[in-house]
């Protein structure tokens, strides 16, 4: 690969304050031989140390499949990450995930004579003499249908002897939110041989559970509301390392890691049985025949230290390297965990090479997990553990085990463009057994499982082409009398305004009765492709047709022409006791807007404008149906249906926005254009829903009226 | 044990420092992709993540971002 002039220019310039003599000279000029052979295929350019300044974009892409065999959990995730060199001393990451999740998880194990005949799960052996009471694993159904989000950027900044990263990011699905931020430094000491590394990193987490599917059964059944679940934590990270060289061919990296984790660390989806009376006044207690019910609780504080031996050698013979790792974890809930790597680089075949990899995990159990608990001992419940207040769980991660992990990753290396493509299969099976710790009582069932997963990487520089600096300086980018066509723009939701996760409010008009929930607040709609950061109303995927004229240089007039679908949600229990399944949608819409660009030293153009117009959206649509109590999973089974209603009427909303963003015109014809802006639009009008028997109920668009999406196109120019 | 694992290789690797002179035009080997300690960052971020959400303990592999509530 020919690097450019001024791609050795970073390079020498990062290596200034050591041209002393010529020796040094000589060796710097060694040490820029070395940095550019770095980024030769099959040669990338180290991850963790010594990481020297890109010269060119770099972009890396995964797809993975990743499947339980145990609760039929599936996970989809695709994520990409892109670098791009600023100037000799920065560069920016950015990268973005999306993971879709499908299945069920465990939520509480529960006597056979209480699940059945919805039993769902495996007896228990050994939880009870009495049958009625052998305990079973109690999913939540198979009705998680989840998606989760993330963006993040970083900024390097390298120095001759060190680096300094800063990393903010943010992670979002329908029930948890995530913002966090990392700092990291890395210093080069002993002639590069001895590097330390030193980071801070904070997040914070809120969790919103959706207990929508067994609210109204709770109310109906115990006589007063769910209480909420919903949570705030947050962590902190404190992370030093030491990496040495031993000779040419070895070195040993050593990691501590401090983690605090602070707050509500329960999980909301899970909830703990013990036998005897509520004398400890336990939120969401049940009276479930000769049990109570209740909610996971666990310390508001959980203190994390890890400590990380990495061996890594390099084999000339074979022109491989080998990888160990060892790891000590411990935790203030009394968790202490070992877990061993062992993973081998082969090349073959000029362009090929293949990894295997096999992980060993064991853990012990945290102090307060138990399967079942008492308030006073009870031979019905012999490994019962006696329940202390606001410390119960029955989770499993939380229970003794070991897993025993492969995989095998085959590689493929390309050139021009450089890119490594990797092809992974990986098998992992987790068993009380295989853990160090003897058990004490009955084994936890969730525990025996198999994981599987497939996995798909490609990692590429871009064509040398793409220098980031412009050819001609002071020179504008478009010309007056220019037309731009964008075909296609593909608009993903960004941030939400108070990033409220439900669209739509319903208000019962009449005095509710007992069995009433008062007002609430759902979705309609999800996206249909599931893209968007939040899966609520008109968040989803847009697409749209622009048309632009430039009447001067830089300056544009511009018309624009598009929809968003939007895919009907099932909600149990909306408006109790009703079920509604919405129709999906799509509204229409069309906008005029002005853009101005600006030249700069660099190829990027940024632009500021703004558009404003309206859109039309067609008839809201809901089957209703009665709502069927014992129907706790996702619309299985709902009640007969009551008709076809519309919850809102079709009509023309405004819509406006303040835009901005960067163009980047990479030939006279072609151009890319990444855009956001603060997107406002206009509510829609309250509606009453009037069903024969039922109380009316007034029914008003909850959205947010600022969003800010995130669009990218491809421009032609004419 | 694990104590003593540990503090064996903690003393170890810092008792290396200074002792070892891997010259620059000798660093071509430790330089290779294969020999840095997350050669895919991606796919690594994916396995870790996997084993954060179905394991009770985490850390160590340097700081990541982004939560989950796994379920």
């Amino acid at each position: 690969m020919v690097k450019s002039c001024e791609g050795k220019q970073s390079i020498k310039k990062a290596q200034e304050p050591q041209k002393n003599n010529s020796s040094k000279k000589n060796k710097n000029f060694l040490e820029s031989l070395i940095g550019i052979a770095a980024t030769l295929p099959g040669i990338v350019t180290p991850a963790q140390a010594q990481k020297a300044i890109s010269t060119t974009p770099k972009a890396e892409a995964f797809y993975s499949r990743y499947s339980e065999n145990h609760f039929k959990y599936k996970v989809d995730s695709y994520a990409t990450n892109l670098l791009f060199p600023l100037s000799p001393k920065w560069e920016f990451e950015l990268g973005a995930l999306r993971e879709v999740m499908t299945g069920a998880s465990v939520s509480i194990y529960l006597p056979n004579a209480l699940v059945n005949p919805i039993h769902q799960g495996s007896l228990i052996p050994g939880t009870s003499p009495v049958p009625a009471l052998v305990l079973v694993e109690t999913l939540t159904g198979q009705s998680i249908i989840e998606t989760r989000s993330q963006v993040s950027g970083r900024a390097n900044y390298y120095l001759p002897d060190g680096r300094h990263s800063f990393e903010g990011g943010y992670s979002t699905e329908s029930d948890f939110e995530s913002f966090f931020g990392n700092l990291n430094s890395e210093w080069y000491f002993n002639k590069k041989n001895t590097i330390l590394f030193a980071g801070f990193g904070y997040a914070y987490n809120i969790s919103r559970p959706t207990h929508r599917y067994f609210k109204y059964a709770y109310n109906l059944f115990h006589g007063t509301n769910l209480s909420s679940n919903r949570g705030k934590y947050n962590t902190e990270r404190f992370n030093l390392g030491i990496k040495q060289d031993i000779n040419k061919n070895f070195y040993v990296q050593q990691n501590i890691e401090l983690i605090l984790n602070n707050g509500d660390l329960f999980d909301p989806y899970k909830a703990i049985s013990w036998i005897g009376p509520n004398t400890l006044n336990w939120p969401n207690a049940l009276h479930l025949g000769p049990i109570f019910t209740g909610s996971d609780r666990r310390p508001h504080r959980e203190i994390t230290g890890a400590f990380v031996t990495s061996l890594v050698h390099y084999i000339p013979c074979f022109n491989s390297a080998l990888h160990f790792n060892y790891r000590y974890a411990a935790n203030s809930w009394n968790i202490h965990s070992n877990t061993f790597e062992l993973s081998y680089y082969q090349p073959f075949l000029k362009s090929w090479e293949i990894t295997p990899k096999v992980r060993y995990y064991t853990q012990d159990r945290a102090s307060f997990y138990a399967l079942s608990f008492y308030t006073e001992p009870s031979p019905l419940y012999p490994y019962a553990k006696k329940l202390r207040k606001n410390k119960a769980s029955n989770d499993y991660r939380l229970s003794n085990f070991g897993s025993i992990g492969y995989d095998i990753t085959l590689s493929k290396f390309f050139q021009s463009p450089n890119i490594k493509l990797s092809a992974t299969f990986g098998f992992a099976k987790n068993a009380v057994g295989y853990g160090w710790t003897k058990n004490k009582g009955p084994k936890n069932p969730s525990n025996n499982f198999h994981q599987k997963y497939v996995a798909v990487n490609l990692d590429s520089d871009f064509p040398q082409k793409l220098s980031f600096k412009k050819e001609k300086e002071c020179s504008s980018i478009y010309k007056e009398g220019e037309i731009s066509v964008q075909p296609l723009i593909i608009s993903f939701t960004g941030l939400t305004f108070g990033r409220k996760h439900e669209d739509t409010k319903f208000t019962p008009l009449a005095p509710p009765s007992p069995a009433f929930l008062p007002v609430s607040k759902f979705n309609m709609y999800r996206n249909q492709r599931g893209y968007g950061l939040n899966d609520v109303h008109r968040n989803g995927l847009g697409y749209d047709f622009q048309l632009g004229y430039f009447f001067q240089d830089n300056m544009e007039v511009f018309t624009d022409l598009g929809f968003v679908n939007e895919k009907g949600l099932k909600e149990p229990g909306v408006v109790n006791p009703l079920c509604f399944k919405f129709k999906d949608r799509t509204t229409y819409r069309t906008n005029f807007g002005i853009r101005h660009y600006f030249d700069t030293e660099i190829i990027f153009t940024p632009f500021v404008g703004f558009m404003g117009g309206v859109e039309w959206q067609p008839k809201t649509k809901a089957g209703v149906y009665a709502y069927n109590p014992f129907d706790i999973r996702q619309f299985a089974t709902p009640g007969p249906k009551l008709g076809t209603f519309e919850i809102f009427k079709a009509g023309n909303l405004f819509n406006g926005a303040l835009l901005t963003g960067l163009d980047y015109r990479f030939t006279e014809t072609f151009a890319v254009s990444l855009s956001t802006g603060l997107y406002y639009y206009q509510r829609n009008k309250a509606k009453t829903l009037r069903i024969p028997g039922q109380v009316p109920v007034k029914i008003s668009d909850n959205k947010n009226k600022f969003i800010v999406p995130v669009s990218i196109s491809l421009k032609i120019i004419m | 044990m694990n104590k003593k694992i540990f503090y064996i290789f903690t003393v170890s690797s810092l008792l290396l420092v200074g002792c070892v002179n891997v010259e620059p035009w000798e660093r071509e080997n430790l330089a290779k992709g294969d020999m840095q300690l997350v050669p895919e960052a991606l796919r690594n971020a994916f396995t870790t993540h996997v084993n954060f959400s179905r394991e009770g303990t985490e850390g160590g592999y340097g700081l990541e971002g982004g939560g989950c509530g796994c379920n």
